[in-house]
């Protein structure tokens, strides 16, 4: 059951990568920002308060990986590194605002506005895979 | 268009149905990124969920070989291990369907998470 989701997630990834984006093409060669984050919470739609320091484009930084204290949802503290975007790597903690999908019939807006949301967020969501697709919009 | 579906039939309702977590996440230096979100959401139909990179890290964080863009993570979320990832492009006139998609399709046949035909 855990495969077919996941082969549903690639699919799903397959078909967001069909969104065009429009903005000019942006290398960035920065190293990984330092961050620290704590969160709380059990929802995955919002509940979570977070605070972070870090970099905000492109400032080449020192790998540093996160610090994060997370209760909730899957359990215990959020995983434990190493951090990255490779495969087998433990997914970074990142910071995110915008709509968090309940409802899978309905746009994405008819949802509440969430003004922070975390990869903590994601890990105390229960749900058992997320597909992450990255568009860089201008 | 969008997430509604194409000819796999697969869509992010189906895998949102089943319990995934399917996001698109916005990397842009907008001032206004609602705004920038409702757009988004309303040109290209999207029912899952769409955010925006509030801080930069996704920026920073997820970009391999240097690139930004686009870039798709299949995250396991009892270890938030990185499963799989796939590049689509990183030319805004580039067809990316010909990139992420395509190889998303293959990906999908490794068979540990698929049982796809072994001819």
């Amino acid at each position: 059951m855990r495969y077919e989701l996941a082969a549903g997630l690639l699919a799903a990834a397959a078909l967001l990568g069909t969104i065009a984006c429009g903005g000019d093409d942006e290398a960035d060669t920065s190293t990984n920002g330092a961050m620290t984050t704590t969160t709380s919470g059990g929802t995955s739609n919002g509940g979570s308060s977070a605070t972070s320091s870090g970099s905000n484009g492109g400032a080449a930084t020192t790998m540093a990986g996160p610090t994060t204290t997370t209760t909730g949802g899957n359990g215990g503290a959020y995983p434990t590194g190493p951090y990255g975007n490779d495969v087998g790597d433990t997914f970074p903690l990142v910071t995110l605002q915008g709509y968090v999908s309940t409802n899978p019939s309905a746009l994405a807006t008819t949802e509440t506005w969430t003004p922070v949301y975390t990869s903590a967020d994601l890990f105390a969501s229960g749900a058992d895979y997320a597909l992450i697709h990255t568009a860089l919009t201008g | 268009m969008g997430t509604q579906g194409n000819a796999t039939g697969f869509t992010s309702e189906l895998a949102q149905a089943s319990g995934g977590i399917v996001m698109q996440v916005l990397v842009d230096n907008t001032q206004n990124p609602m705004s920038l979100v409702d757009t988004w959401v309303g040109t290209f139909e999207i029912n899952a969920s769409v955010m925006h990179d509030r801080d930069g890290e996704v920026r920073n964080q997820l970009s391999p070989n240097g690139q930004n863009r686009e870039w798709a993570y299949l995250i396991d979320l009892s270890t938030m291990e990185i499963l799989w990832r796939a590049f689509g492009s990183f030319g805004g006139n580039l067809d990316v369907e010909d990139y992420s998609g395509v190889l998303g399709l293959v990906e999908m046949c490794l068979p540990q998470y698929l049982n796809c035909p072994t001819n």
